[in-house]
């Protein structure tokens, strides 16, 4: 990786922004938390940049679904966990899209695993370590997800 | 990749490609400014850093300060301090001077207008020459001076002891050492202590009326190898109208 320095990092974590804001946003369903998550993944970055920048979407990921779902668990414990708005342009557009009907038969870490997986492109091992899970998992989780969106078209059909 | 994994990617590419972006001025958060709280507790950490540095820094010189001074607990019940002497020589040339020989010890008590004992330097200042001089550092003794004033301080009265004091004439008096209105005005072993405190002045015999009001210094002869002991620098009163104080040796 060559020297990091801010201005590097920022280069780096605004090319990768576009598609990792809209893989958490898939993954969580959630535009906001997802935007609070990638900032504290910017400030990690500052503080602890990734070790190799070839795959800086694959720790930002990481890093900002795992600072989303500490927030959401705060959030939960002060009782202020808020409702994704019925007007929210995010969800309103995942409504409206194959792929949001698809994500919504899933479970929040299959999503996440969906997501990583057939928008990213991350390796089974990235997913693995971003989703907190073994690899074996994360083949499995995808074929079960696989399945229920399988099912879940023919019965939108 | 199979067919069906790849009409998966394809469909997910085009479909989350549409979420709207935030503005690119919300992509990044800007750094965060310090709350007050947090700019208060900064500025109260670096003034603790600082006050621990200057604590350290007036220890140190204290215990420099304090040369040999061997440590005592300020209770009141600890009745001698003995330190070694920090003598200034310099050519003595009236007579009685510090002469050669065998070292001797001039030791007493030591007392104080209220029911503590502020640190004090005990001098032997020779006679002859003002420039020759023994000391010892003494700890305060006695209770808060901010308590309420109850009674003397138990226990033997708190002493000092000047040792390896070099034979010849000397006179004995104390000066606080701490920081106080008025610690100019030292402690002397005077012709008072001689004749009105030391036969008199506890409860069973109160000084007379009659008592001299003499604070003049009295000399004290140290011989080679003995300690001169009963050298009470006791007497608080040498600032009276018609007495003198020997000045704060430098």
């Amino acid at each position: 990786m060559p020297e990091f320095t801010v201005k590097r990092w920022e280069q780096l974590y605004d090319r990768a922004f576009p598609q990792v804001y809209r893989a958490v946003v898939a993954a969580t369903l959630d535009r906001e938390r997802a935007l609070d998550g990638l900032h504290d993944a910017f400030e990690e970055g500052l503080r602890h940049p990734p070790s190799d920048d070839r795959n800086v979407e694959g720790w930002l990921y990481r890093v900002a679904l795992r600072k989303t779902r500490r927030g959401l668990l705060r959030a939960l414990r002060e009782g202020s966990l808020r409702e994704v708005p019925a007007d929210d342009p995010s969800a309103a557009v995942l409504q409206r899209l194959e792929v949001g009907r698809l994500l919504a038969l899933l479970t929040k870490r299959q999503r996440a695993i969906v997501v990583a997986h057939y928008y990213l492109g991350l390796s089974q091992q990235e997913i693995a370590e971003a989703v907190g899970v073994r690899r074996g998992t994360v083949s499995a989780t995808v074929s079960q997800s696989l399945a229920r969106m399988r099912k879940g078209e023919a019965e939108h059909a | 990749m199979r067919d069906q994994d790849r009409d998966l990617v394809h469909l997910f590419v085009r479909d989350l490609d549409e979420i709207e972006l935030p503005p690119r001025d919300r992509w990044r958060v800007a750094a965060r400014k310090e709350s007050l709280v947090m700019k208060a507790s900064r500025y109260v950490l670096y003034a603790t850093a600082i006050a621990a540095v200057l604590v350290v820094a007036l220890i140190a010189s204290f215990a420099l300060r304090a040369g040999n001074q061997v440590a005592a607990s300020p209770s009141p019940t600890i009745a001698a301090v003995t330190t070694s002497p920090t003598p200034t020589p310099t050519a003595a040339t009236a007579s009685p001077t510090p002469t050669a020989g065998p070292a001797g010890a001039i030791t007493g008590a030591l007392s104080y207008p209220s029911e503590f004992i502020p640190p004090l330097t005990v001098f032997a200042v020779s006679v002859a020459d003002q420039h020759v001089l023994f000391s010892v550092d003494t700890p305060r003794f006695g209770a808060d001076p901010s308590a309420q004033p109850t009674a003397a301080p138990p226990g033997p009265r708190p002493s000092y002891t000047i040792t390896g004091v070099t034979p010849g004439a000397y006179y004995v008096f104390a000066f606080r050492r701490d920081t106080f209105i008025g610690n100019d005005i030292p402690a002397v072993y005077s012709r008072f202590v001689v004749d009105c405190m030391q036969p008199y002045g506890d409860a069973q015999k109160p000084i007379p009326s009659s008592c001299p009001n003499d604070h003049t210094l009295v000399q004290v002869i140290v011989r080679p190898g003995e300690t001169v002991s009963r050298i009470d620098v006791t007497d608080w009163n040498c600032s009276l109208p018609g007495s003198t104080c020997p000045p704060r040796p430098r």
